[in-house]
């Protein structure tokens, strides 16, 4: 059964919930399972540029207390635009492990 | 104070006692003199709100959405083909229930083109989702914008309203209107700060895309929050009547006491019909008359409520829907289901086609005698 | 202009870096795809007080019901309405004495631009509304499965230009025909070139009146490139001349980026949807591109047919 009848009296209305928006308070949607390759930061090469942070599309970017780029791989789609942007070459391609 | 104004400035004169804050707007025939008052006050300094001519009624709708999704109070308004054009706004409108009043004048949709009123540009408007509210006067004009936006409003429901008036009928025909104070409509209609809008203190992301079951979830809301509204007019209409003694129901019932016969109709030329009915009540014929103002939410139970003891009912449409006959017939015939009243459908008045007292007279003899029930066309 | 620094025409770099990003991931966008990182870069450009305007297309997607990447107001009306909606916007802050300090941003695709809102757009620019119009530029109706727009370029396949001739007409001039408009500032940028065009949304947020930006976005699955090489096809159009970067401030044109007038072969090669040209066809974009860039360099920029 895919899905239920409900008797109309019994829709309740919400109010405000019955206005579709949202709010940055929702969880994260994750798109690690879109990638097929991963970045992967050296950070002896690194030079602290941050072209990676400005050219990555999913804001995957961001920058631990030693001012390194880190890349969350919750949201990296595997685009590898970091790869090719990178003007010291610092970020290597790996394929994702573990995938069936 | 009382003055002798027409349709169009009483809605004009209903959003500036309402203080609408926003009129996007673009000229149509017989809508533009609505703007043009509007204008002409902004130009005097008499209208504090925004006001902006847009390059189509499209861009209008569109720029009254916006402007209604920061929280501001828009006003617009339009007719016949400047409806339709502004018509993929409005279930987007009342998808993101967002709050206003649009003001219709009625004008028959082309081809051929033509200026005159009929319905069926306002009724074409009927599964968007806006509350409708048809007018037969003037005064009535100026009510129901005011409000329209204590309905509209509510926290409960946030839904558009649509206040629809007839093109020429009403809108160039200037009749007593007793245009209410400010401070009386300042204590009436507060404006409460909607909890939903663009702001960049507390983003919020505004029509979003839901898909499938949530998509499903949302149109059940807006059915339930158009069912809900029933009260909050009500309500409304009950608040108002204390204020202004003033009193206006979903559906107007015309010496429907002991009537066997009648007429339902909606619209300007519900005067007339009403006119009719007292010449025939002279005469001793029972007959009576229904208008029906709330046109969206459908008010079935008072419309069954009202008509279920009639033998013969009339149900005057002054709109058609080619291939199926008139719009309002159907919708009075699932109303009273059940009951055994015989219920026969004519179409009057396309493209203004002039009707006086005898049309309607002619209407109740014909409606008794018509066995069959068949269709007829008055022309 | 709010919350870009004190001189907002310097963009630093390591300043920005510091700041949270104002769009996440986590978005319906495709792998690599340019538009989004329009949205980022604009967002970087213009900062939190910020409201986005977007027209039906493949941005709209980025929020669906629950999720939403956006830290700053946006809405979605339909596809031919930015422009207006937008202005409503300005309307309703305007009456409720709030616009100041707000910038508001419209981002719409090339159909959504360059066709069926191009009304809206041109009332927008005529009345001068204070609004920045980004039009991202994949030159196609990409959310519907890639077909032609009138800012697809001349030869080019798309579904509803198929090879072997592909699309048959050039495309439209749209930051010319917004300058003509009466827009105050008219500017087109590249993804490619993230600075350049950080630089011009920072310029447009300081105009009085409408600006419009057209911003080149290669799209990774309608210009049949890999996701890695997007970046890399914007480029080469602007190397080879094909992409002009040029802004127009009351009439005033400066040309942002000279191209290093690399042949076009070189980016007609690498994207997938000019595979099928024939060598005269590579010759004609040759010629129409050279020719242009020789009319631009002569100070003849309102004449110049562009590719």
């Amino acid at each position: 059964m895919l899905n239920k009848l409900i008797l109309e009296k019994n829709i309740k209305n919400e109010g405000k919930k019955g206005v579709p928006y949202a709010t940055e308070k929702q969880k994260l949607i994750e798109r690690a399972n879109w990638r097929t390759f991963k970045p992967v930061i050296d950070y002896k090469k690194c030079i602290k540029c941050g072209m990676c942070w400005l050219h990555c599309p999913d804001s995957a970017y961001t920058f631990n207390k030693k001012g390194f780029p880190e890349c969350d791989g919750k949201v990296c789609k595997g685009c590898l635009l970091c790869v090719q942007i990178c003007p010291v070459k610092a970020i290597s391609v790996e394929q994702e492990r573990g995938k069936k | 104070m009382i003055e002798i104004i027409d349709g169009n400035a009483s809605a004009a004169w209903g959003a500036r006692r309402a203080k609408a804050q926003c009129v996007p707007c673009f000229p149509i025939t017989p809508t533009t003199e609505i703007i043009e008052t509007i204008a002409a006050w902004k130009a005097k300094g008499e209208f504090q709100g925004e006001f902006v001519q847009l390059e189509s009624e499209h861009s209008a709708a569109s720029a009254a959405f916006g402007a209604s999704i920061t929280g501001a109070r828009v006003f617009t308004a339009t007719s016949s083909q400047g409806l339709l054009l502004m018509h993929e706004l409005l279930p987007i409108i009342s998808g993101c229930r967002t709050p206003m009043v649009l003001t219709t004048v009625s004008r028959c949709l082309s081809a051929p083109i033509g200026l005159w009123p009929d319905h069926n540009d306002t009724l074409a408007m009927r599964d968007a989702g806006w509350i409708m509210l048809i007018c037969e006067t003037n005064q009535e004009v100026l009510d129901s914008v005011i409000m329209g936006y204590k309905i509209s409003e509510n926290k409960k429901i946030l839904l558009p309203v649509i206040v629809n008036m007839d093109g020429f009928v009403h809108s160039y025909t200037r009749t007593e209107v007793d245009i209410p104070e400010q401070k009386m409509i300042d204590n009436f209609l507060p404006h409460p700060e909607l909890e939903i809008k663009l702001d960049v203190k507390k983003p919020m992301t505004l029509g979003i895309p839901a898909m499938g079951l949530d998509y499903m979830k949302y149109r059940a809301q807006l059915h339930r929050a158009m069912l809900d509204s029933f009260e909050v007019v009500e309500t409304v209409q009950k608040e108002w009547a204390k204020l202004t003694k003033r009193k206006y129901d979903f559906v107007e019932e015309y010496k429907l006491k002991g009537a066997k016969a009648a007429i339902v109709m909606i619209g300007a030329n519900t005067t007339i019909a009403k006119a009719a009915v007292d010449m025939m009540r002279k005469k001793g014929k029972k007959v009576g008359l229904l208008r029906i103002r709330l046109f969206r939410p459908f008010p079935e139970k008072q419309i069954k409520k009202a008509l279920e003891k009639l033998k013969d009912i009339a149900v005057v449409d002054q709109n058609i829907c080619p291939g199926m006959g008139g719009i309002l017939y159907p919708e009075i015939k699932m109303a009273l289901s059940g009951c055994k009243a015989k219920i026969t459908n004519y179409i009057h008045g396309l493209g203004g086609n002039f009707v006086a007292e005898q049309d309607y007279i002619d209407i109740l003899n014909d409606v008794v005698k018509n066995k069959k029930q068949e269709r007829k066309w008055q022309m | 202009m709010a919350d870009v620094g004190d001189n907002p025409m310097e963009f630093n770099i390591k300043e920005e870096m510091k700041k949270e990003h104002l769009i996440t991931g986590g978005t319906f966008a495709c792998s690599g795809c340019n538009p989004v990182l329009g949205i980022r870069l604009t967002l970087i450009a213009l900062g939190k007080n910020t409201i986005m305007i977007n027209s039906s297309g493949c941005m709209t997607l980025t929020a669906t019901w629950p999720f939403t990447p956006y830290k700053i107001p946006w809405v979605h009306g339909a596809i031919e309405n930015g422009g207006s909606v937008a202005a409503g916007i300005l309307m309703g802050l305007k009456a409720q004495k709030k616009d100041k300090n707000t910038n508001i941003v419209v981002y719409a695709g090339d159909g959504a631009t360059y066709d069926i809102g191009l009304q809206a757009l041109s009332g927008m620019v005529y009345r001068k509304e204070k609004i920045i119009y980004v039009c991202y530029n994949n030159c196609q109706f990409a959310n519907t499965g890639h077909q032609a727009s009138s800012a697809t370029e001349k030869y080019a396949r798309t579904s509803t230009t198929p090879p072997p001739i592909g699309n048959p007409l050039p495309r439209k001039n749209m930051a010319k025909m917004m300058a003509l408009n009466g827009a105050d500032y008219c500017a087109t940028a590249c993804t490619a070139f993230p600075f350049d065009f950080i630089k011009k949304i920072r310029k447009a947020a300081t105009m009085k009146g409408s600006s419009f930006i057209d911003l080149l976005a290669p799209c990774e699955p309608g210009w049949l490139v890999q996701p890695w090489e997007t970046l890399k096809a914007g480029k080469l159009m602007v190397e080879t001349g094909m992409w002009p970067l040029y802004e127009i401030e009351n009439k005033k044109i400066t040309i942002n980026y000279k191209p290093k007038m690399l042949p076009v072969v070189k980016a007609l090669q690498m994207q997938g949807r000019f595979k099928h040209l024939t060598e005269p066809q590579v010759t004609e974009i040759q010629l129409t591109v050279v020719k242009e860039w020789e009319m631009i360099t002569k100070g003849r920029f309102w004449e110049a047919e562009e590719y």
